[in-house]
């Protein structure tokens, strides 16, 4: 990490006396994470402070902390001991992270709650500058969106009912909610699942049901994703094929321009999923290896093909 | 011998700060040099630190106040910090105020907001509140992949600059933009903007944007029209046609299929009816192929052919 520059160093220093004078006993470390930085520069902190006061300057105008033991303890702050106000910017985040909230819920007591809390922190100059982002459309109407943001809310857990697209069959599942995102038109939910014992990405609208778990279960420690088998997939792409492209991009291990057109290289564990994606895009395009994935495509399209024949 | 004098001038500002905040009048610049421990050099090098002193604070957001102690004389103009103003306002914050905050903060994996939003948790954390648990290490409602060309665009537009950039588009063009609003939409952001080289107005995702993002100097450059919208501008929203397509399902089969779409069941035959709602044709073919040989599409027309017309294209390079 760089060196804190003479203005991170002041508005960290500023930050640091109401906080622990509000939360004495914290240790050096344990204030360098919560920070977001290191010890070292924690330390760099409080040794300036230590230097400076009200004009005068003796030992009784003098700031004055200790941080023997590495806990730090703000003996006299002087006239910093309140926090200082919310910038532009702080208001304009939380606002937008209240936006999102109110695009997740149909709670009206919450809803009103949220509306009531933007109103106290917005002003003239966070109104201009949050006007700048338009969140209308961030999200779309998930189902089951109230039960997903309380279970982000309160760590809660949720079963449900998931219909997998894939193996035409209903599962169910207790799962514990990470975070939520949509790609396209899509809302997923990454979550640890205790059947698949990982985490496991889930479409909202393919749960059959959903509810607050009554009986949560421990998280293990360790909530890695389980090891899949992945084939690499080389396709040769038409350019207007990169919104594909930029949705799947979690997929894609290369891509280069080739002419024209784009050559990738995708990662997959499902090859089948991803020969149906290639037939449905507007763009034509063309697998180039391995045989079997072209042989798939040839087959399937010639299956589907059969049915209106 | 920099990082020294870095920590001289974070010293200085925080002094700065203290004498401002304590002082019960406006400080005129030379009271300041006299009682405020820092300021060194000759008359010249003070004023100038000084100035500089100053914008760093405002910029830090400290309402720093100039007036004069007498209005009646012309008297020197003076400096100080008011209370009202330096202090965090909201004594009204709720616990549960605090635990909405908290929640919103964390929705964004975006590093700016992410950022700020921490920055203002902390602050809060020092009126009242006991610090529960450690700020979420991950964001709740993940947008797009965390890349540096967010923080530089939302500068642009906070304080008016114009933002060069190179966009990756059916050609890759260097553009110079007036940047108006970001938009979230499908998981990806994008800039809405005066394009000053197509000199109409465009937009651009953010995603497609190259190396070598680069703001001018000088702020205010621009005025963002009062009528501005940035919805008019979305060319996805025009693109966008409803459409429902008209299938039959085979016996249970399809299940997450029929989860979302109007299902009549037939009492004899293979097949049941259904139908959905597309927000346009390819979303419509995108979803179906995924069914493969279980569903069969009737109508409309359109989607028929073009699902057809896609399933006959050459689909190798030997069979083409």
């Amino acid at each position: 990490m760089a060196p804190s520059t003479a203005l991170e160093r002041f508005n960290r220093a500023l930050d640091l006396i109401p906080f622990v004078e509000a939360n004495p006993g914290w240790s050096i470390q344990e204030l360098a994470a919560h920070f977001g930085t290191t010890a070292a520069e924690i330390s760099k902190d409080l040794a300036t402070l230590h230097m400076c006061g009200l004009p005068g300057y003796s030992h009784l105008e003098l700031i004055d902390l200790s941080y023997e033991d590495d806990l730090v303890t703000i003996l006299n702050s002087q006239n910093l001991s309140s926090p200082r106000d919310l910038t532009v910017d702080e208001r304009v985040a939380i606002l937008l992270g209240l936006e999102l909230m109110k695009a997740l819920t149909r709670a009206e007591p919450l809803m009103d709650r949220i509306v009531d809390l933007q109103k106290r922190l917005t002003n003239a100059a966070v109104e201009t500058r949050a006007r700048s982002v338009d969140l209308s459309q961030a999200i779309n109407k998930a189902p089951y969106r109230d039960l997903l943001l309380e279970a982000l809310q309160k760590k809660a857990q949720l079963d449900i009912e998931y219909v997998s697209g894939k193996s035409n069959s209903v599962s169910v599942r207790q799962i514990a909610p990470v975070s939520v995102y949509q790609i396209g038109e899509h809302i997923y939910v990454e979550a640890f699942c205790f059947s698949s014992k990982a985490v496991r990405h889930f479409r909202t609208d393919r749960m059959k049901s959903c509810s607050i778990s009554p009986a949560p279960q421990p998280l293990p420690e360790e909530t890695g994703v389980s090891e899949v088998t992945e084939s690499v997939i080389t396709v040769l792409l038409e350019p207007s094929a990169r919104l594909f492209l930029e949705e799947h991009r979690h997929l894609v291990l290369s891509q280069e321009v080739m002419g024209e057109q784009i050559l990738a290289r995708f990662a997959i564990s499902d090859a089948d999923w991803l020969v149906k994606a290639l037939l449905a895009l507007p763009a034509a395009s063309t697998i180039l290896e391995p045989i079997s994935a072209i042989d798939r495509m040839r087959e399937l399209s010639s299956e589907i093909l059969a049915l209106y024949a | 011998m920099a990082e020294i004098s870095s920590d001289r001038k974070a010293e200085r500002l925080i002094n700065l700060t203290m004498a401002l905040l304590a002082a019960p009048r406006y400080m005129t610049k030379s009271e300041i040099f006299a009682n405020v421990a820092g300021y060194e050099g000759d008359e010249e090098a003070k004023s100038r630190k000084f100035e500089r002193d100053k914008d760093d604070l405002r910029a830090l957001g400290i309402t720093i106040e100039v007036g004069s102690n007498d209005p009646y004389f012309d008297d020197e103009q003076g400096y100080k910090i008011s209370r009202d103003s330096y202090m965090l306002a909201m004594h009204n914050i709720s616990k549960e105020d605090y635990s909405l905050i908290s929640i919103a903060v964390s929705m964004w994996r975006n590093e700016f907001f992410s950022h700020n939003g921490q920055s203002a948790i902390r602050k809060i954390q020092a009126l009242d509140f006991e610090v529960g648990e450690p700020l979420l290490p991950k964001n709740l409602f993940a947008d797009e992949v965390p890349h540096h060309f967010f923080d530089e665009i939302w500068h642009a537009i906070s304080e008016r600059k114009i933002v060069t950039f190179t966009y990756h588009s059916t050609a890759t063009k260097k553009r110079r933009v007036a940047p108006y609003a970001l938009t979230l939409w499908h998981g990806f952001w994008y800039l809405t903007g005066m394009d000053l080289n197509a000199n109409e107005i465009r937009t651009f995702k953010l995603l497609r944007m190259l190396e070598g993002v680069a703001l001018s100097r000088t702020e205010n450059e621009f005025e963002v029209p009062v009528d501005f919208d940035a919805k008019k501008y979305l060319h996805f929203q025009e693109r966008s046609e409803p459409l429902a397509a008209n299938f039959a399902i085979r016996k249970d089969r399809a299940l997450s299929l029929r989860l979302t779409s109007q299902v009549q069941e037939m009492s004899s035959g293979e097949w049941d009816k259904a139908s959905k709602m597309y927000s346009d044709i390819d979303s419509a073919i995108a979803d179906l192929i995924f069914y493969g040989v279980d569903i069969k599409i009737e109508g409309p027309s359109e989607l028929k052919d073009k699902f057809l017309e896609r399933l006959r294209r050459p689909y190798s390079e030997m069979s083409a």
